[in-house]
């Protein structure tokens, strides 16, 4: 999924590096020119044709570019929702809504939804380093247990806008109240009663928390 | 009394050799998948401004060679900014057009190294007019 931005930063930086020969090409050719020697005429035409195809190839990425975060938007608001669900229907296959004091069961079920988490994670968004999202929390927080995705836009004091999974089954049984809430839960008040929950924030206007019941 | 320079020549593969070395060498050097301000500003500055000092004393003592190498420093200079600054672009959504993107180069954090970079290529372009003179004089002088 996040394939696409490394190549496209390689990409950008190829052309960069072809825009910087041309450019230093050309310079020095008509400054010796200017100097007074002779220069033969090709290497002015193959200078500028580096120029072109290099602009060229800016321009192809930065379209592209817009091509690929749309995409990936698409992509996430496909994936993430998949992700939840899968979490419930683990829960339901383990039989954890049936024995909320059954100890043992509840802790097998807390470190499958740890695992699906991290799994899911790691599959999807493993090669962030040039892509605009990235993992906050995979389910390994301690307390808590979410999935939690950020996404960045650009421009100064723009923070990211969350998405992912409220783990509320860990949650909701650990008999955990008053903790610092982390800060992708800052905002989310009341959370419905499931016990995976889909959540993500609204880009326009940041404390808006948007949920939707993860069932099948 | 100036201190000779040596102009002999040297054969073109391994002048673009060793470019290439030096270019992948401070690619290395200069932990490309950090942000370029990761390391302290100052630092930095100094690496890239000492590394133009010693090719100063480079085109004392080897002027085709020196040549060379100040190309490929002026393309790791350049592509360094630029990769650092489309780092940044391709880490966010949203409208981030090229204009941004060369405003942010030129009026912000990177402006140090954009005037070092600019400073570079046209020492650059001064010294290969100076080389051009100084081999047709040479020339002369041998014939």
């Amino acid at each position: 999924m996040l394939a696409g931005f490394t190549l496209y930063h390689y990409g950008m930086v190829a052309g960069y590096a072809l825009l910087f020969v041309a450019v230093h090409l050309l310079l020095v050719l008509a400054a010796l020119r200017y100097a007074g020697r002779r220069t033969p005429t090709w290497p002015f035409g193959a200078g500028a044709a580096m120029l072109a195809l290099a602009s060229a190839a800016l321009l192809f990425g930065s379209t592209q570019r817009a091509e690929l975060t749309a995409r990936l938007a698409q992509n996430l608001a496909k994936e993430i929702p998949g992700v939840c669900q899968q979490a419930q229907l683990l829960i339901a296959g383990m039989g954890g809504d049936a024995s909320p004091d059954d100890e043992p069961l509840r802790e097998k079920i807390q470190q499958a939804l740890r695992a699906h988490f991290s799994q899911a994670a790691r599959s999807r968004f493993e090669d962030d380093r040039y892509a605009p999202v990235s993992v906050v929390e995979s389910g390994q927080d301690p307390k808590w247990g979410d999935l939690v995705i950020a996404l960045r836009t650009h421009g100064k004091g723009r923070d990211p806008v969350h998405v992912g999974c409220y783990n509320q089954y860990e949650h909701r049984y650990s008999g955990f109240s008053g903790a610092t809430k982390p800060y992708w839960r800052w905002d989310a008040d009341p959370i419905p009663f499931e016990n995976i929950v889909f959540f993500r924030q609204d880009p326009g206007s940041q404390p808006v928390v948007e949920y939707e019941p993860a069932q099948p | 009394m100036t201190r000779k320079i040596n102009l002999t020549p040297i054969r073109w593969p391994i002048g673009a050799a060793s470019a290439a070395a030096i270019f992948a060498l401070v690619w290395l050097l200069s932990k490309p998948d950090a942000q370029l301000f990761d390391a302290s500003r100052i630092s930095v500055i100094s690496a890239w401004t000492g590394a133009l000092a010693v090719l100063c004393l480079l085109y004392i003592k080897r002027y085709a060679l020196a040549l060379w190498l100040h190309g490929a420093l002026a393309a790791c200079f350049w592509t360094r900014i630029f990769a650092g600054a489309d780092q940044e672009r391709s880490r966010a959504f949203g409208p981030y057009g090229l204009g941004d993107q060369l405003t942010w180069i030129i009026t912000d954090d990177l402006f140090p190294l954009f005037c070092i970079a600019t400073l570079t290529s046209l020492m650059l372009i001064a010294a290969s007019l100076g080389g051009a003179r100084l081999y047709r004089r040479a020339g002369k002088a041998v014939q």
